[in-house]
């Protein structure tokens, strides 16, 4: 938590430094730009691929643009660590505004329809020739989170979910089968007293991140906005007061009285993680994306833990949506670098690429054939976790409620219902804390499309 | 004398011109010409890359907005309890370190040891002494409260009031070096014979603190006070970052740190530009005030 919040600061120096460079650069006299020489008319371009994956994330993401490099003859393709997701999306705006984008940008999820709505960016499908790509090849549910009005306008990259790891052995030893994971609320409810029963501090925790919610409601298949899930235009209300929310909020608020949650803090991952590894929650829901360091965390702490899909109210799952980012290519860039960026993005997503991203991060791969092939390899027979992620995104039912709300003031929507956990943590009920959070949430949105609308 | 002659050099206005060239440089590059723009931002509503005139849109959504209310209230609380807090308690600290005769300078030092820490680093460290799970302060307070048969639970991170309490405790606490270096060279200053003549005359300490020190070093007190005022409208963002971002509930969301959530968490940069305004004015008026009233009673020897 803390590491992500200095990254933050440290972004704000940059920030600083870039701005100073980019207007140093603007007042010397616009080196280079809008030149529009195609790819095979340039020797050699080089481009730049803004991400926010720091770790070992971002060293695979450094290894595959050198990889990519290396077999190529004219294009060199660099990966620039920008901080977190946030930061990059605000250095990829800054660097937009100022007329000198990146070749590539990752934005995440919720930055997608903010950076649709800029306008900044080449829509995907339209840049990519059609007889160089197969998009029947790629995995539906991760292509259908990303296309919105029926046009693709990026490349999804990191595609996870959200899944629930529990330990084996507490199960065991509480006297449930640990072949039968929890499904539904009252699962988790009925299986937390057995387990605190057999002394266990706790059920379940989870980082407080509104992203579990949003996986609720498409588990419910309840939509989170109006219009269609923000799909069928701007949303101007949330449903979050309505019933799927209620019934939501009122499982956290039954878990807190019972005191069967370890409650962590906004967004904190670390947190919900330590709390499963040092086995006071013996069940913990968290990304696909961290399978095999939680696994491993387990191991290191002498427990064997498995992978199961996410419990939802009623037990039968609706779908999940898609978390993670996709990469985007800004319109303001050279032709030659434009042709470069997509020349890249083919390449990234070509199945033998992305069953090595699938493999080393736990992302899903954005490509069936990258399935098929490591299914006959037996890499799921010796990974059912990574298994267990893919049913359970197969398992889509394909609706608006499963593909995901588009949002623009996604993140203030985010830290409207991360503090809604805290109101009901702190003892406020239910009703009163989703409509507060309902006037807060559309007030946002009320805000956004006043300042789209031209 | 050389007052006289430091003068004389700098007869020539080209060459004083030409010296002070880069230092009116970067005040234009990096402070005016953002002001001037932030001021001319806050009329337009902006997307990720285009901006529109709005006229003051931003401002009476400013005003009609709970969120920012409160907002105000937190920081006007926030700063008050922290100015108060942290000149009081130097004050009395700074008086002890004046009295005391024996190991003055490692008193001094300990006295003076937050401040040499970044404000980061000060949050860090209280977030992790006052943990509520895991703290070591939480954990002798939650023992000491059972000792009266109190359960307390003492998570700041669910209570609003609790955090707002523990974020005011450690920016007083951060602040304390820095008013005690001052406090205690503006004491040393002021004449022993005044304290001898006091003692003499049989005045408690709290008297002599109050009815002696504090009026003779009104002027120290003056520009603490604007300085505390300052560190508390702005410069408490890293404490308020790390240990609470703002919540829970909006309990802790000050002027300055819901600003910067709002232009660059989300990417709303005309009503940033606006809150950035506003704050400005009110630190503006608020110094207006406190050197006019001040200023009455202080006592410039």
């Amino acid at each position: 938590m803390s590491s992500y919040r200095q990254t933050r600061r440290s972004f704000v120096r940059r920030t600083g430094a870039t701005t100073a460079a980019i207007g140093a650069l603007a007042t010397a006299g616009c080196l280079g730009g809008d030149d529009e020489e195609g790819l095979d008319e340039v020797d050699s371009v080089e481009i730049e691929l803004w991400h926010g994956l720091s770790g070992d994330l971002g060293e695979e993401v450094s290894s595959l643009a050198e990889d990519f490099s290396d077999q190529s003859d004219t294009i060199t393709v660099e990966a620039v660590e920008q901080g977190s997701y946030r930061e990059t999306m605000n250095q990829t705006i800054n660097a937009v505004r100022s007329g000198e984008p990146p070749g590539i940008s990752q934005i995440f999820e919720v930055g997608t329809k903010t950076a649709l709505d800029s306008g900044a960016f080449v829509p995907i499908e339209e840049a990519i020739p059609e007889d160089r790509i197969d998009w029947d090849s790629f995995l539906v549910p991760v292509l259908d989170y990303y296309r919105i009005d029926g046009a693709l306008n990026s490349m999804p990259f990191n595609s996870s979910n959200a899944i629930m790891m529990y330990n084996r052995d507490a199960f065991s030893e509480a006297g449930i089968d640990p072949d039968s994971p929890p499904r539904s609320f009252q699962d988790v409810l009925d299986y937390s007293d057995q387990l605190m029963d057999a002394g266990y501090e706790y059920g379940i925790t989870w980082p407080n991140h509104s992203w579990f919610v949003e996986q609720w409601f498409a588990g419910q298949d309840s939509l989170l906005v109006n219009n269609d899930n923000g799909r069928d235009g701007d949303p101007t209300e949330t449903f979050i007061n309505e019933e799927a929310g209620t019934t939501i909020f009122e499982f956290i608020q039954e878990l807190m009285d019972k005191d069967a949650v370890l409650s962590t803090g906004i967004e904190a991952w670390g947190e919900a993680q330590q709390g499963f590894f040092t086995q006071e929650a013996p069940i913990v829901l968290y990304s696909t994306s961290s399978i095999n360091p939680m696994l491993q965390g387990a191991a290191d702490n002498d427990f064997e833990a498995s992978a199961a899909r996410l419990p939802v109210p009623g037990g039968e799952q609706a779908g999940v949506t898609i978390g993670g980012g996709s990469l985007w290519v800004p319109d303001e860039q050279g032709q030659a670098e434009e042709e470069a960026a997509i020349e890249f993005l083919l390449w990234l997503t070509e199945p033998e690429q992305q069953s090595r991203w699938h493999q080393n991060t736990g992302y899903f791969p954005v490509r069936e054939e990258s399935i098929e092939n490591l299914t006959e390899e037996g890499f799921y027979d010796e990974n059912p976790a990574f298994r267990v992620a893919l049913d359970q995104l197969e398992a889509d039912q394909d609706t608006s409620a499963t593909r995901g709300a588009v949002v623009g003031p996604f993140l203030d929507l985010r830290t409207t219902v991360a503090e809604s956990y805290v109101a009901i943590a702190d003892g406020d009920s239910v009703d009163e804390v989703l409509a507060d959070a309902k006037d807060e949430i559309d007030e946002a949105l009320e805000d956004y499309n006043e300042r789209q609308s031209e | 004398m050389s007052e006289q002659s430091a003068r004389e050099v700098f007869t020539n206005n080209k060459e004083a011109v030409l010296l002070l060239l880069p230092t009116l440089l970067v005040i234009v590059v990096f402070l005016y010409w953002p002001a001037i723009d932030t001021f001319r931002l806050s009329f337009f509503q902006t997307s990720l890359t285009s901006e529109r005139f709005a006229g003051t849109y931003n401002y009476i959504r400013l005003f009609t907005s709970g969120s920012y209310q409160n907002s105000l209230l937190v920081t006007f609380g926030f700063g008050f309890v922290v100015v108060a807090g942290s000149m009081l308690l130097s004050l009395f600290i700074s008086f002890m370190l004046y009295e005391v005769d024996r190991f003055t300078s490692i008193y001094l030092i300990t006295a003076i040891w937050p401040y040499a820490l970044p404000p980061a680093v000060a949050g860090l460290v209280l977030l992790f002494l006052l943990q509520p799970d895991l703290g070591i302060l939480t954990y002798w307070i939650r023992s000491l409260g059972a000792v009266f048969g109190l359960d307390l639970g003492l998570d700041w991170r669910t209570s609003g009031p609790l955090a707002f309490t523990v974020v005011s405790i450690t920016a007083i606490w951060k602040q304390l070096g820095y008013n005690i270096i001052f406090m205690v060279a503006a004491m040393n200053n002021i004449p022993n014979t005044i304290d001898e003549a006091a003692q003499l005359d049989g005045i408690s300490r709290t008297n002599r603190l109050f009815k002696i020190y504090v009026p003779l070093m009104s002027p120290t007190l003056v520009f603490l006070v604007v300085i505390n005022t300052i560190y508390a409208f702005f410069a408490t963002f890293p404490i308020i970052d790390l240990m609470t971002s703002g919540g829970p509930g909006g309990a802790t969301n000050i002027l300055i740190y819901k600003l910067f959530i709002d232009a660059f968490e989300n990417f709303n940069l005309g009503y940033a530009a606006a809150q950035s305004l506003v704050l400005f004015l009110v630190v503006g008026v608020l110094m207006y005030i406190q050197l006019r009233v001040t200023d009455r009673y202080a006592h410039y020897g």
